[in-house]
């Protein structure tokens, strides 16, 4: 008896903190959600779904939610093609290529407000480095902070930057784990390399590819950080997303009540991405 | 043929270099705009010039340096944050991997999900309860509080990283140690995790370098006493960054990332897994 509940009461501490550090905070905040619970003006009562409602009216939330899809879209997609590509060129047997993927790893280490800060550096006007390389080829005047289009793809370009390695890292490591027999057989019937990655690499990579697509989706839509280093959600609300908008709501304006509702649909969007992941881990895990 | 191999070679390396050099170029730029003099900060077209430390005496050892912080006393609270989060972190998270990776159980597959859940938790929608959760345990602004909150993601990703590990130690040891005598608890500190010390180190290098980095919690979570680095980073932001600035900016990321990237080179081979949740062993 005593030997089954054995794993029991080694999960338990594990079960126990996060039960403190997430569900309890999270019953909590869907509480909170349906007050007005402001600490600066000092109220805090029951408004039942008023928040909510307010949400689905909010342009601020409107504007913050197409930004984030844009962001995560974009983002997303580019670091998966680009990554996908510096994987497959570092998985050919070149000398080197240990050296270029300890490399290729540093960008990954640069935490998201680093990253801000030094994109922000880079591209200051006039004298930032990119305005400066990109003035010296014809380019002037390119104001990628205070232009609100300029300003989406400057936050774009520094979450690629900061992330492509990533994507790289995991499929490299799938490309590295694939058995050999099918290429083997593949090279015999003479099948063209295109042919041979379109119905032999991509199929065995399937479950790779959805761990590294889901996971980045799910940190994509978590960010906080860059923007904060790079734009601070500037100029006006252009690079405003989920995270921002939350942030300015609670900690700005004190709006811990809707700040709370909106935490709630942003809970929930990260939810149904991360119960996906789950299931692809889950078949990841049967298989080996 | 071989002609025609050395060619595909020669293109290969031609793009990996240009590559490289896109990945690699903002941290050289940052770097250079720490070390240079003030006269050098805009013109890209001198690679050779004298490098100052001005700026890095000046943030390390200066009390009166420009944002008038204290340097040190932020670096030791990032030290002692992502410390004690890693201690806390390995402790509970190789208990519990311990008990997915060896033991069958009714609803193991719903607790191993259950602890996995919690890092999809995206920090701005938590901040708001676990401001208020932890000011009424008058934890706020505290190095306990803020290392409590991060292991939120570092005890999943130790939990999902450690099983892998232990999976891939043969139980047929663990056995043996079973028929001398040895409780389970015993077993596990005498014999798997002595086995395991690679990936628990490398397991402890990336939660360490996850509590470093974090930004959002310790943001909002800490006012004084328990900030850690990067949040003096946004000092930068709000201040508007006059090139007079951009030395300090860029001195203070380079003592950030500097040590970060230097672990990541040290577990370098680990990081594959760590990052995939032990699904993908690199």
């Amino acid at each position: 008896m005593a030997q089954r509940l054995t794993p029991y009461f080694f999960i338990l501490p594990a079960v126990f903190v996060i039960f403190i550090v997430t569900i309890y905070p999270m019953l909590f905040s869907l509480y909170l959600s349906f007050t007005n619970y402001n600490p600066n003006i000092g109220v805090n009562e029951f408004v039942g779904f008023e928040n909510y409602l307010r949400i689905v009216a909010d342009p601020e939330f409107f504007n913050a939610a197409c930004f984030t899809a844009f962001f995560t879209s974009v983002g997303v997609t580019i670091e998966f093609l680009l990554g996908f590509g510096i994987a497959l060129l570092l998985n050919s047997n070149l000398r080197a290529a240990s050296i270029f993927r300890l490399l290729i790893l540093i960008p990954l280490m640069v935490s998201e407000i680093v990253t801000g800060v030094i994109f922000m550096l880079m591209y200051q006007p006039g004298m930032g480095i990119i305005d400066y390389l990109l003035s010296s080829i014809g380019f002037k005047n390119i104001l990628w902070l205070s232009d609100p289009n300029l300003a989406r793809w400057a936050v774009v370009i520094a979450d690629i930057w900061n992330w492509t390695p990533f994507m790289t890292l995991v499929l490299l490591a799938g490309l590295q784990s694939l058995p050999t027999e099918p290429f083997e057989a593949a090279l015999i019937d003479g099948a063209s390399k295109l042919r041979t990655f379109i119905h032999i690499t991509l199929p065995l990579m399937r479950n790779v590819i959805l761990v590294a697509l889901l996971m980045r989706l799910i940190f994509s839509l978590k960010t906080f950080g860059l923007i904060m280093g790079l734009t601070a959600g500037g100029p006006g609300v252009a690079t405003r997303n989920l995270s921002l908008v939350i942030y300015l709501q609670a900690i700005r304006f004190g709006n811990m009540g809707y700040a709370s509702a909106l935490s709630w649909i942003f809970i929930i969007i990260v939810m149904i991405l991360g119960t996906l992941l789950v299931r692809v881990l889950t078949r990841m895990g049967e298989s080996t | 043929m071989n002609r025609m191999n050395r060619i595909i070679d020669g293109v290969k390396y031609f793009l990996i270099l240009m590559v490289l050099g896109l990945f690699l170029f903002p941290v050289y730029w940052i770097f250079r705009l720490s070390l240079a003099p003030q006269s050098l900060v805009y013109d890209p077209s001198i690679f050779f010039f004298i490098p100052t430390l001005k700026y890095y005496k000046e943030i390390l050892f200066s009390r009166t340096f420009i944002f008038s912080m204290n340097y040190i006393h932020y670096f030791l609270n990032s030290l002692i944050v992502s410390t004690l989060s890693t201690v806390m972190a390995l402790i509970i998270g190789a208990l519990a991997a311990y008990a997915f990776a060896r033991f069958k159980f009714k609803g193991s597959r719903n607790l191993e999900f259950y602890i996995l859940s919690a890092l999809f938790a995206p920090p701005a929608a938590f901040i708001v309860p676990i401001f208020l959760l932890l000011r009424t345990f008058g934890i706020l602004d505290s190095h306990f509080g803020l290392a409590l909150v991060y292991l939120i993601f570092n005890i999943p990703f130790t939990t999902w990283m450690l099983k892998s590990i232990f999976r891939e130690i043969p139980v047929e040891i663990e056995e043996a140690a079973m028929i001398d005598g040895c409780s389970t608890l015993q077993v596990l500190t005498k014999v798997t995790l002595p086995l395991a010390k690679t990936g628990i180190g490398a397991a402890a290098i990336f939660n360490f370098i996850l509590s470093w980095n974090e930004y959002t919690f310790a943001s909002v979570l800490t006012a004084t006493r328990a900030t850690t680095l990067p949040v003096t980073l946004g000092t930068f932001v709000s201040s508007g960054v006059k090139p007079i600035y951009w030395g300090y900016a860029a001195t203070s990321t380079v003592l950030v990332m500097l040590p970060m990237i230097i672990l990541a080179f040290i577990i370098q081979k680990h990081l594959v897994r760590g990052l995939t949740l032990g699904a993908i062993k690199g």
